[in-house]
């Protein structure tokens, strides 16, 4: 490996190494907790730092046979990175004020991200399985990490046994199409379906895969297990699996799908596959609303609301195309920005442990009235929520024309797509709203000591757990980003479409 | 850079009085204030100074081919100063009326008031559409945290519908987009742009005719038309009085002004042959909003309804692809704008003293408040559309209009005129003279009440007695818009 290779691939050692050190913080440090936070925040903020000033400037760079570091990876790991950088700055007042805060969470959410970073770079099927794996294993025990209650650990035993699952199918997927191709590399399969070379099989191939795909980005109907393991799991880790594992996700389905459009249009293998995802973007849009529209908690909301929304994403997908791809990725973020800000909002509502109600997690109740108690928070709220709704002023407005541009721009099945997805947005935003008037409305009763409530409004003063500064600055960093990419989207369109074509 | 003072003035002024409101919110409602006055002051320098038509054009997202550019013809400024004379009214009437969460309230209504500049500004359709939603969520706010009993189920039908119809109107720009782009090469969404586009064959009349149902829905809903109004009547009555007064005054003509500004220009040819259609539902839509005005017994709805008869005239006089009718519209949309505004308020200052809207429990009220009574004899003769007042000579333009063009809905919606009697003095029959039903104190008018609504009569009486006065702009402004050749 040259030089130049390792620069290029430095994020992932970054985090590599930062995995290790935060074990080996937990063994040796004397306040292992507080260690491995430190450790966890200041490696991603490093890998951040890395993949900006000696990544971006090798890119594109293949290292053969294993990692292509590319736009695609390089916009993949800072949506993965930042993610995980704000969902440990979240974490941290979470665990404090619930599950009592231990060293291995931080590492966890290190070798998650570094998996999911492995996933947005890999160039071939076997860096893609590592990757994935890799982000699983890390996944199962971060849900399992709730540990009162039964709910964690259904939770938990739900997302190992269907993930496990839908890892056989992808892999024996991958194993169909190294029969056909003799080779592991993505593009060698890609080709082969779009060129009709690899004949029948490799449809098979494709579709075993596209199964796993699509259990892993919660895409119907393989979304049955999303609203289960949102509720029964941490906000934190919900969020990380609304964000990170997603997006890590979506990249190698770019790579599958992008370029392959144009061939798609005559026919062939690769058409069919084409219609199998339009399809099912199609009933994720539709299932992912109608499960948020039904459902009380916000978890379980935002769930649906996340199946839906990786429907939108793949139109854009499907139209392809380099207009396609840079909508899809800039949607991709706006999501995982909105995602991000709406989670962290739960996280940072959540009852304390201490709590007479036994309640775990913020239900919509707790959300009326939230502007006299928490400004900050419901300004954030507000702002994820309309952006996930796709109003203007938020990053979801912008993202959310562009897709249906891109689908109207392309062809006729992606117009009905488009169609479907104007119809939905007009669904999704009954539930959407619903929440944020809540923000805003009276509060019925004043409740005593009601979650959150701080000094002035009468509630017991609640000391705020370590790391809420932190918390709070991450959540507000978040919010702006949501204005910014709505009102000034210029620079970062540009951006991405200049690094998606390389 | 003076037009974009329209949109960043009112939502500097709200960011400021909300950041600095506090518990009291004075330095909110100041900066609201501050900032309508602003901008109707910038609105009626433009007009005296007559440097028109002004534009602005930044780069935006040079990537999708949007800009943020805006235009200012003789069309939008008679707007843009009723948005500032409104939006002050609105500040002024809910001095009182709203108590708690002030600086939010404040914050809300200056984005609303920029969202609407917007709308009456913006050359680019992408912006367009922006600022379209843009005006919909504060206003949501508005009704849903300030309004009256049944506030909730008012604002999620508000939203749903307007959202709807937009949605609607934004599949139609992106298809518009998508069409032109792929056929000339030309990705853009600037107006000048694809204004030629229906003109030069890019686009087949089939696609055509979807692209401008499209665009109507849209602007239908807002206006709104007959069939898509169910909205108004809740949003109007349960809105708070500020909410109202936007609304009512400014949120409804904006989309006659997308008629006229997008949807015909866009695609004359098929806005000719959907002509017949759209002069009936407004004509339905004058005798509906009419004749359900007359069994009201709430006075706010009343002048709710008496809104969807007389936008109705709107949809007949710029549909009638006729000068004088076109002129109508928008003479209509203005007074209607300062006529029912005014109403509201007074609606509002007789809620705030009484604690009710029933008719059936008022009565007798011009004796105890002579100040209220007189203003509301104004108004309801300007409901009526009295000579002398605006409303009169819009409507008269307007059935001018349609007389040349369809007689038949000419005749119709005359009828408009006779229902439009009935139940404007029967308001204030009921309300103002006769025995009081009930015995109360009422307070008369404030003085600061009082002079807006005088200045509000007093611009009417303008309109109507020197119509001359709006006519020389929008004359300007209108013959660009009809869509090619005139018949």
């Amino acid at each position: 490996m040259s030089l130049d290779q390792a620069f290029a691939a430095s994020p992932l050692v970054v985090l590599a190494l930062a995995g290790v050190a935060c074990l080996l913080a937990i063994s040796f440090a004397k306040r292992k907790a507080e260690a491995a936070f430190a450790v966890c925040a200041i490696g991603m903020a490093a890998a951040i730092a890395s993949s900006i000033a000696l990544s971006l400037p090798r890119m594109p760079l293949r290292i053969e046979g294993l990692l292509s570091m590319d736009g695609l990876s390089f916009i993949g790991t800072a949506i993965i990175l930042a993610s995980g950088l704000a969902i440990a700055l979240a974490s941290r007042p979470y665990l404090a004020r619930r599950e009592g805060e231990r060293g291995e969470y931080y590492a966890l959410l290190l070798f998650a991200t570094l998996g999911a970073s492995v996933l947005a770079a890999s160039s071939s099927l076997a860096t893609l399985f590592l990757g994935l794996e890799l982000l699983s294993v890390s996944l199962y025990a971060l849900v399992a990490y709730r540990r009162e209650g039964a709910e964690g650990t259904k939770a938990a035993f739900t997302y190992l046994i269907l993930a496990s699952v839908a890892s056989a199918f992808l892999l024996f997927g991958m194993a169909l199409a190294y029969f056909q191709t003799g080779s592991l590399e993505l593009s060698r399969a890609t080709q082969a379906a779009a060129d009709g070379s690899g004949g029948p099989l490799i449809i098979a191939a494709f579709a075993m895969m596209g199964v796993g795909f699509a259990f892993k980005l919660a895409v119907a109907p393989f979304h049955m297990w999303a609203p289960e393991v949102y509720e029964g799991s941490t906000a934190p880790v919900a969020a990380l699996i609304a964000t990170v594992s997603k997006a890590a996700m979506a990249i190698p389905l770019v790579r599958i799908l992008a370029p392959r459009i144009l061939a798609a249009a005559s026919g062939g293998a690769a058409s069919s596959i084409l219609w199998i995802v339009a399809a099912l973007s199609g009933v994720s849009m539709i299932a992912g609303n109608l499960l948020a529209l039904r459902e009380d908690r916000v978890k379980r909301m935002l769930a649906g609301s996340s199946i839906a929304q990786i429907g939108y994403i793949l139109v854009a997908l499907i139209a392809g195309g380099d207009y396609g791809t840079s909508s899809a990725l800039f949607y991709l973020a706006a999501y995982s920005l909105s995602t991000l800000g709406a989670f962290a909002c739960v996280a940072a509502l959540s009852p304390a442990r201490s709590d007479s109600s036994g309640r775990a997690d913020a239900r919509r109740e707790d959300f009326r009235g939230l502007y006299l108690r928490r400004p900050l928070v419901s300004a954030v709220m507000t702002a994820s929520l309309l952006s996930l709704a796709g109003m203007p002023l938020t990053a979801g407005f912008i993202g959310k024309f562009m897709i249906f541009a891109a689908g109207v721009r392309i062809g006729n099945a992606t117009r009905i797509l488009a169609v479907l997805l104007a119809l939905n947005s007009a669904v999704s935003l009954f539930y959407y709203l619903r929440l944020v008037s809540l923000i805003y409305r009276r509060p019925e009763t004043e409740r005593e000591g009601a979650v959150g409530t701080p000094k002035e409004f009468g509630g017991a003063a609640v000391a705020m757990p370590k790391g809420s500064f932190l918390a709070g600055v991450a959540l507000a960093l978040i919010g702006l980003s949501i204005l910014l990419l709505g009102t000034a989207p210029g620079p970062a369109l540009s951006f991405i479409a200049a690094l998606a074509v390389r | 850079m003076i037009l974009a003072l329209f949109v960043a003035l009112p939502l500097v002024c709200g960011l400021v009085g909300w950041a600095l409101g506090g518990r009291s919110g004075l330095a909110s409602r100041v900066a609201a204030l501050a900032g309508s006055l602003a901008c109707l002051a910038l609105a009626l320098s433009l007009w005296l100074g007559s440097a028109l038509p002004a534009r602005l054009e930044l780069p935006w997202i040079p990537s999708i081919g949007a800009s943020f550019s805006l235009s200012l013809d003789g069309l939008s400024l008679p707007f843009l100063a009723l948005s500032g004379l409104l939006g002050a009214a609105a500040v002024v009437a809910s001095w009182k009326g709203i108590e708690e969460r002030v600086s939010f309230f404040h914050f809300n209504l200056s984005l609303t008031l920029a969202g609407i500049n917007g709308v009456f500004l913006a050359s680019d359709l992408f912006l367009f559409a922006f600022m379209w939603e843009l005006m919909l969520v504060p206003m949501f706010f508005v009704i849903d945290i300030w309004g009256h009993g049944g506030r909730h189920r008012a604002a999620v039908k508000f939203f749903i519908f307007t959202q709807a119809g937009g949605l609607l109107m934004i599949a139609a720009i992106a298809g518009l987009y998508a069409a032109h782009g792929s056929r000339t090469g030309d990705w853009s969404f600037a107006y000048d742009r694809l204004l030629g586009a229906s003109a030069t064959g890019a686009l087949s009349p089939t696609l055509q005719l979807l692209l401008m149902l499209g665009f109507f829905a849209g602007f239908a809903v807002k206006l709104p038309a007959f069939g898509l109004h169910a909205w108004l009547p809740d949003a109007h009555t349960e809105a708070p009085t500020a909410g109202s007064i936007l609304l009512a005054g400014l949120l409804l003509k904006t989309g006659g002004y997308g008629l006229l500004r997008f949807a015909i220009p866009l695609f004359p040819e098929v806005s000719r042959s959907f002509a017949p259609v759209a002069m009936w539902l407004g004509a339905a839509g004058i005798l509906w909003g009419g004749v359900m005005a007359l069994g009201q017994s709430d006075m706010k709805r009343l002048v709710a309804y008496s809104s969807v008869s007389h936008l109705g005239f709107v949809l007949v006089g710029i549909y009638s692809f006729d000068p004088s009718g076109r002129n109508g519209a928008v003479i209509q949309m203005l007074s209607h704008g300062l006529s029912t505004g005014a109403l509201f308020m007074l609606v509002g200052a007789l809620q705030d003293r009484i604690g009710t809207r029933e008719l059936g429990r008022m009565g007798g009220l011009a004796r105890a408040a002579p100040r209220m009574g007189a203003l509301g004899l104004v108004l309801t003769l300007a409901l009526l559309g009295l000579p002398g007042m605006g409303n009169f000579i819009g409507e008269l333009l307007v059935l001018f209009g349609a007389f040349k063009s369809d007689p038949a809905v000419a005749v119709v919606s005359g009828l408009g005129l006779v229902v439009a009697m009935a139940y404007a003095l029967r308001m204030f029959q009921l309300a103002f003279h006769g025995e009081a039903k009930e015995k109360r104190e009422l307070a008369d008018l404030t003085r600061v009440e009082t002079a807006t609504l005088g200045v509000l009569v007093a611009v009417l009486l303008w309109v109507g007695l020197y119509p001359r006065g709006v006519l020389s702009l929008i004359s300007l402004a209108l013959p660009g818009l009809s869509g090619g050749a005139t018949p």
